[in-house]
């Protein structure tokens, strides 16, 4: 007797569920793309007891006439794709015809819809994934759907289904992405009769972000546009400082569809190389467009995720479009790509390029780029007189840079600076690292709390300013540019310093030799696991030498947690500065000038190069707060 | 006890104690000063149990006798009395009563035994300077010294007696300042000590140049007497870093400099040095160098002078900051400068017994 037999539908549906419908948001999800990809201008989305109870999704789209009412049921039964180059090209939001049979499989179901050119509308009922009635009815123009008790028949499913509260917190995400990816269509979330989230229809994403995230977060983020190789990136992203301690609100958007691809994080993550702590995460809302082809959105079942065909040359642009943003050069479209091209295959595997460029993003560790690969303003336009008309900023286009170093440290020498092009526009004068640059020389300071903190009064309120962390940020930032000026300066020492190390030590500072020397350390190898330090970089605090070096050492081991460690000048920079400023002694005025002078001029004065912050603002308005005078 | 005395010579005296006497302390009779009374003088002593200072006034002594006031309060107070005689007087209670003209104060002591007094030394080998050397000796190679905490030895000041020749040497690791002298009549005794960087200062205000001042080494403590000051020290634990083989055997280039002239330009030319370009470059070529400087973030400059050479073009990169320290010290007219190439160790000199090692930049 044969075992293989075709399973009913029912069956197979509900196997579907099983995929698609994780738990109350993914009915959500699922509903409100419908209700998108119909046009709708306006959603109206309820939920009871965390959906377990009711979810009701109502539009005011397009609607369905009496046979597609019932069609949509069936399994595989769209109006979104006909063919399979369909599939190649789609652009909206389902398209397999999996939701609705499936939902429908897993709750007691109903749907009402009605063509606004209809006098009437349809009402289909389904239980369990059996049709109990179809009838005409009165309602209004689009499609209802009312989802009651969910997984009534899947008792293993709702075994899984977490506290009410946590349920209704996804389906608040869920509909905040939905609301954040069509900016165009008014939203609104009640969850148990209250009104949870209400946004009208917006111009564009950016006002959108703003009223879903609250102004504050809003406020403390950057925009993002950036736009090459037809590939668009567009958005907000948080300043340096703003953090969060879980991805969670690292929000990618591909295609106008909530998704993301492994990449991308990474490339964030690249982008905000040294200005987050380890294990924080910057918020962001990120819009990725690219024509349809060039994407594949259907990996997921949940479509949770996309692959790109070129997910290299993406998430380069990623990491670009939020490293211009973080220096105050959004809104600028490049006319030459500032990229190499890189090389592009359709299979999705991009030739390794063996020469990143500037913005190169690479994710093998040990050629990942110094953080700041764009050149560094170069003669400073020996600061930026007043805040001044846009032309005194000076252009940080990447197309400044010498084209195509064989290094991967790329930085101009100050030899081909004097006549680098003109020709990129320049950002507006407002841009807030020339903000930034302007308030820390603004600063007025008004004395030293502890040994540590600088407190200083700007025109936003009250600053507190970390020395340590503002040390720490200029030294890194002169070893680093010694490290690309290829020709770091270094002070050779009368005597040299002996340092015998622990094998292990040995063999990683034997490893790393050519970058402690590239950052302008003279180490010289002594026999056995002993070495002469007979330099160090110019201007580095020389203080206890052979401590020092040993404490790099240490920290480059344990930040590589049992991996062999490939230092990197980058990681040996950081670690350098981190051991090498000390607890300091009170700062008399003229080294407090000196101190924010450096800082100013400084490429990243937010944090120091291990994320934590560097400055603190008390605004007026949240002193004002504290002592009553504002509510 | 009960003495008078002129207000400005206690003034000063007590300045001197104050300079060792410090505020922040864990034993309260260290914030103090011990008066004392000897035949005819007042004897201050502050000390920090590193450094003490002793110190002796003329005094009109009618009644012999010890106290200890706040060393501080005091100096105040007398800092504040009008010009003319003051008494000092112990009353009850350990009070000290103190009056000028129609000022009276009175303020608590404490129990002068517990104050912490030097012994004599005992050994060791001494000579006799005056302190003007002396302080011209330290001035010279003070500025290398090393700040770095951890490495003690080099904080202070090498003082190194070997074969009637009296050495001072100072390094930070980078470069080497050290002033070489016969002394008189050939000193018995070899031995080296490290001064710490606090005794250093106070021998620099010791007194007038044309005083003698007797220095007496032991290899525990130094002291250094004048006709009425005895500054003693602990030494700094531990051995000097043989500082010699960083001096090169031999040098194959000279060139001779007008010191002043170097100075000034060194001066103006580092204006736009940075910390990433730190460097001023000297360029050596037939009877003229020329010193630059070139940072990306400021700009450049440059600026040639006369100077006796003879030998072929050079340049030579340098920390001005290293660069102009020994020149600000010295006093000659015409500094000379010695190396091999841009890369060894070069050495400044001038004044006589001086000689300054400085590690060239690699840029």
């Amino acid at each position: 007797m044969s075992i293989i037999r075709v399973l009913p539908d029912e069956l197979a549906n509900r196997i579907a569920a099983g995929e698609v419908i994780e738990r109350p948001a993914s009915v959500v999800k699922e509903l409100v793309e419908n209700a998108v990809d119909a046009g709708a201008r306006r959603i109206v989305v309820h939920a009871r007891n965390g959906g377990r109870t009711l979810i009701q999704v109502q539009d005011d789209g397009g609607g369905m006439d009496r046979d597609d009412a019932l069609l949509c049921l069936e399994p595989h039964a769209t109006s979104k794709i006909r063919e399979a180059a369909d599939i190649d090209r789609i652009t909206t939001l389902g398209f397999r015809g999996e939701a609705l049979p499936s939902i429908a499989s897993v709750s007691r179901f109903n749907l009402q819809t009605r063509q606004p050119q209809d006098l009437n509308g349809h009402e289909v009922s389904v239980e369990g994934g059996t049709m109990r009635d179809f009838r005409e009815c009165g309602c209004a123009p689009g499609t209802s759907v009312r989802v009651a008790q969910l997984f009534y028949n899947v008792p293993g499913r709702r075994k899984f289904l977490r506290s009410p509260a946590t349920e209704n917190e996804h389906i608040q995400e869920t509909v905040l992405l939905q609301a954040l990816a069509h900016p165009e269509v008014a939203f609104e979330l009640i969850l148990d009769d209250q009104p949870t989230l209400q946004s009208g229809a917006a111009a564009d994403p950016l006002r959108r972000a703003g009223m879903l995230l609250g102004r504050e977060t809003a406020d403390a983020m950057l925009p993002v546009d950036y736009t090459e190789d037809g590939i668009r990136i567009h958005g907000l992203t948080a300043r340096p400082g703003l953090t969060r301690s879980s991805r969670r609100e690292q929000r990618f958007f591909v295609n106008g569809r909530p998704a993301s691809a492994e990449g991308l994080f990474y490339a964030v993550r690249e982008a905000y190389h040294t200005l987050v702590m380890k294990g924080r995460y910057p918020p962001l809302v990120l819009y990725v467009e690219l024509p349809p082809d060039r994407v594949d959105v259907n990996v997921h079942p949940a479509k949770r995720e996309v692959r790109f065909r070129e997910p290299q040359l993406v998430a380069q642009l990623v990491a670009a479009a939020v490293r211009r943003a973080l220096r105050g050069l959004a809104g600028e479209t490049v006319a030459q790509p500032a990229l190499p091209a890189v090389a592009r295959d359709t299979a999705g595997t991009p030739a390794p390029s063996r020469q990143p460029a500037p913005f190169a993003f690479t994710p093998a560790p040990e050629q990942a780029p110094l953080p700041f690969p764009t050149p560094f303003p170069p003669l400073h336009s020996p600061r930026p007189p007043a805040p001044a008309e846009p032309t005194t900023t000076p252009p940080l286009s990447p197309t400044d840079h010498r084209p195509q170093t064989t290094d991967h440290l790329p930085l101009p020498t100050p030899q081909t600076t004097g006549h680098r092009p003109q020709t990129s526009p320049s950002s507006s004068g407002t841009s807030p690292s020339t903000a930034t640059r302007e308030q820390i020389r603004g600063l007025r300071i008004l004395g030293v709390l502890g040994t540590l903190y600088l407190v200083a009064e700007s025109a936003d309120g009250l600053v507190l300013l970390d020395q340590h962390a503002a040390h720490e940020r200029i030294l890194f930032e002169r070893l680093l540019a010694a490290a690309r000026a290829k020709a770091p300066e270094s002070q050779p020492l009368l005597l040299p310093v002996s340092l015998d190390l622990a094998p292990a030590d040995a063999t990683l500072l034997r490893r790393s030799l050519e970058h402690f020397q590239a950052l302008g350390f003279g180490l010289d190898t002594f026999g056995g696991n002993s070495f002469l330090i007979t330099a160090v970089p110019a201007g580095f605090p020389g203080d206890n030498l052979g401590g020092l070096l040993r404490d790099i050492l240490d920290e480059l081991r344990q930040s590589s947690a049992g991996n062999a460690p490939h230092p990197d000048e980058l990681r040996i920079a950081q670690a350098a500065c981190k051991h090498a400023v000390k607890a300091e002694d009170p700062l008399r005025p003229v080294e407090i000038d000196k101190l924010l002078e450096d800082l100013a001029a400084a490429e990243m004065p937010y944090t120091c190069p291990h994320g934590r912050p560097v400055m603190i603002t008390l605004p007026h308005s949240e002193i004002e707060r504290r002592f009553g005078r504002r509510a | 006890m009960k003495l008078t005395i002129a207000k400005e010579q206690l003034t000063a005296a007590l300045r001197r104690a104050l300079n060792v006497i410090s505020t922040r302390t864990t034993l309260p009779i260290l914030n103090n000063v011990l008066l004392e009374t000897v035949d005819g003088k007042l004897v201050l002593t502050g000390t920090d149990l590193e450094v003490s200072i002793r110190t002796e006034v003329p005094a009109t002594v009618e009644d012999p006798g010890t106290i200890t006031v706040l060393a501080k309060k005091f100096g105040q107070i007398v800092g504040s009395l009008p010009d003319g005689e003051v008494i000092l007087e112990t009353g009850e209670n350990q009070q000290l009563a103190i009056s000028c003209k129609k000022s009276f104060f009175k303020i608590i002591s404490m129990d002068s035994a517990e104050y912490p007094r030097e012994n004599q030394m005992e050994n060791g080998w001494s000579f006799v300077s005056t302190c003007g050397e002396l302080r011209k000796s330290l001035e010279k190679v003070a500025y290398s010294t090393s700040p770095d905490e951890t490495r003690r030895v080099l904080n202070g000041i090498l003082m190194s007696l070997r074969g009637g020749l009296l050495t001072m040497a100072a390094t930070d690791g980078r470069r080497l300042a050290m002033v070489e002298k016969a002394l008189p009549d050939g000193v018995a005794g070899e031995g080296d000590v490290i001064l710490p960087p606090k005794v250093v200062n106070e021998l620099q205000k010791l007194g007038d140049d044309e005083k003698q001042v007797t220095v007496q080494l032991s290899d525990r403590r130094v002291s250094f007497k004048t006709a009425d000051t005895l500054i003693t020290s602990k030494l700094v634990d531990g051995n000097y870093p043989n500082y010699r083989q960083a001096i090169p055997g031999s040098f194959s280039q000279t060139v001779i400099l007008p010191r002043q002239d170097f100075l000034t330009v060194l001066n103006r030319v580092s204006m736009v040095v940075s910390e990433t370009s730190a460097s001023v470059k000297i360029k050596l070529e037939k009877a003229q160098a020329t010193v630059s400087a070139v940072s990306s973030e400021i700009g450049e400059s440059n600026e040639p002078f006369d100077v006796s050479y003879e030998g072929k073009p050079v340049q030579i990169a340098f920390n001005p900051g290293f660069l102009m320290d020994p020149l600000k010290h010295l006093e000659c007219d015409q500094v000379t400068l010695e190396f091999n190439d841009e890369y060894s160790p070069v050495k400044i000199s001038g004044d006589e017994g001086f000689l300054y090692i400085i590690m060239p930049m690699r840029v």
